[in-house]
């Protein structure tokens, strides 16, 4: 079970994340929600031990992550939003390189590899350097590593950004099924569609609170609205979206 | 051997293959190319940069066989300034080099964005990153001076015994891997204070400048 008990991520005074709590359970998929800039990306850097929380607690099977922050790191996998890889590396090699240094057994980590870029259809592209991957490639790539070593606790930031109708069908699937496997699941992503359908619950944050906190249908039965984007636009959006657009079209025709 | 310390050093092993050959990872060597071409690639940087050490002391070949009849102090005297040009020679190299390689010298955004997600202790990634600096002014020491060690000397003292052209060649080896360490470093030392000392962004502004003065000032009699 990953609790997480009031972090708050100050950056230069100012809350970024502000007394944020939630529990996630085995099994369970936590969708994350909020505009750009409420929060999102930095409590999953603390949730991946990438940021320290200025204040509060990060508790994984009852133990701070930070008292054993590797044996923590060891049971987690991370898909983060930005595909930043090393570009002169073969999707191959990159697998290689974090199976080796997750300590993976040589012979299971090959015969993994080659299974996984084969079922994310990357085989044929296994030997080509990673500068030459497509975003949705390089997506692929950061999801294989993800799950090289089968985490207990897997955490996706915007994983199916740039990735094909097919493989998000098949990253959807594989999120019920991680589920599933028991595996504590955080789900962060602005694709409210997707967060519907696979989360047992969600969290919508605004400019760093926490707004919402429940399940999906709950949450529209509550706010007796039809649809997770609506609840959201309820909770969050504070503009008038329809005049935006309108007004974007007149600054573009003037 | 305990496991967890085991791991520590097949991960250390691995980060040390990994940042050595990020030193590689830039356009100059690596662009479009596979593992194999980069390799070629450096090869050739490498012989190339061996090359002077070969053909250099060829060019006081005639100096020294006038010199001949003369006692060893007068050649040795004779040779300072020589002695002095493949030491500035080996330090403008070894500058170079250590400015193209600029942004790997210290662990950058994508090391983090790769490596810290992942069980690898700070102790780990940084011993690795040191010995791995440390591998590179290694290989590019040895390559610019692969040959001036053993052909200078020889030209210097031509008939004189083999033997007294070992401490020659040994002080020419530490004189130069000495001025090699002490470029490298001061690079190293000079990105190193002006992260901390301006912070990452005001860094990545002036880093191109402080590169191009490094380049400007790297002739040792600059």
């Amino acid at each position: 079970m990953l609790e997480v008990r009031n972090p708050t991520k100050l950056y230069i005074g100012r809350p970024a994340v502000d007394d944020v709590s939630f529990t996630i359970r085995p099994g369970e998929i936590l969708g994350y929600l909020g505009p750009n800039g409420s929060g999102k990306s930095t409590t999953v850097k603390m949730l991946t031990g990438l940021l320290e929380s200025s204040r509060g607690l990060i508790l994984y099977q009852g133990r701070n992550i930070r008292q054993d922050l590797i044996g923590y790191k060891k049971s987690l996998g991370y898909v983060p939003e930005e595909p930043n890889l090393y570009p002169y590396l073969t999707g191959r090699e990159y697998l290689q390189l974090v199976g080796r240094l997750r300590c993976l057994p040589a012979a299971p980590l090959e015969s993994k590899i080659d299974q996984l870029l084969n079922l994310l259809s990357l085989h044929e592209h296994r030997y080509s350097p990673i500068s030459s991957y497509s975003k949705g490639m390089k997506q692929k790539i950061l999801i294989s590593a993800a799950l090289l070593h089968n985490p207990d606790v897997l955490v996706f930031d915007e994983p199916l950004s740039g990735l094909d109708v097919t493989t998000s069908l098949v990253f959807k699937n594989l999120m019920k099924a991680l589920a599933r496997e028991r595996k504590v699941i955080l789900y962060s992503s602005h694709v409210l569609e997707v967060v519907e359908k696979v989360c047992t619950s969600v969290i919508i944050l605004r400019k760093g609170c926490m707004v919402a906190n429940d399940s999906v249908a709950r949450l529209r039965d509550l706010l007796a609205l039809p649809s997770l984007e609506d609840v959201f636009s309820q909770l969050v959006q504070q503009e008038d979206t329809e005049k935006i657009a309108a007004d974007i079209l007149d600054v573009m025709q003037a | 051997m305990a496991p967890a310390l085991e791991n520590e050093i097949a991960q250390f092993r691995e980060l040390v293959r990994h940042f050595f050959s990020r030193f590689f990872d830039n356009d100059l060597v690596a662009i479009n190319t596979d593992a194999a071409d980069m390799r070629a690639t450096v090869v050739n940087i490498l012989a190339m940069l061996a090359a002077p050490g070969m053909l250099l002391p060829f060019l006081f070949m005639s100096k020294y066989t006038n010199l001949q009849m003369q006692p060893m102090y007068v050649r040795d005297l004779a040779s300072l300034g020589e002695k002095e040009f493949f030491i500035c020679f080996s330090m403008t190299v070894m500058g170079l080099v250590t400015v193209i390689e600029w942004e790997m010298l210290f662990p950058d955004r994508r090391d983090y964005a790769n490596l810290t997600p992942l069980p690898i202790r700070l102790r780990t990634m940084f011993g690795a990153k040191i010995v791995a600096l440390l591998a590179f002014l290694t290989v590019f020491s040895v390559a610019i001076n692969a040959f001036s060690p053993v052909m200078f000397p020889a030209v210097v003292l031509q008939k004189e015994p083999l033997l007294n052209l070992i401490p020659f060649a040994r002080c020419h080896i530490v004189s130069i891997l000495a001025a090699n360490t002490f470029v490298f470093f001061f690079c190293v030392a000079v990105q190193g204070i002006l992260m901390n000392v301006l912070g990452y962004r005001v860094f990545r502004r002036v880093s191109p400048y402080v590169q191009f003065a490094l380049v400007v000032s790297d002739h040792p009699k600059a």
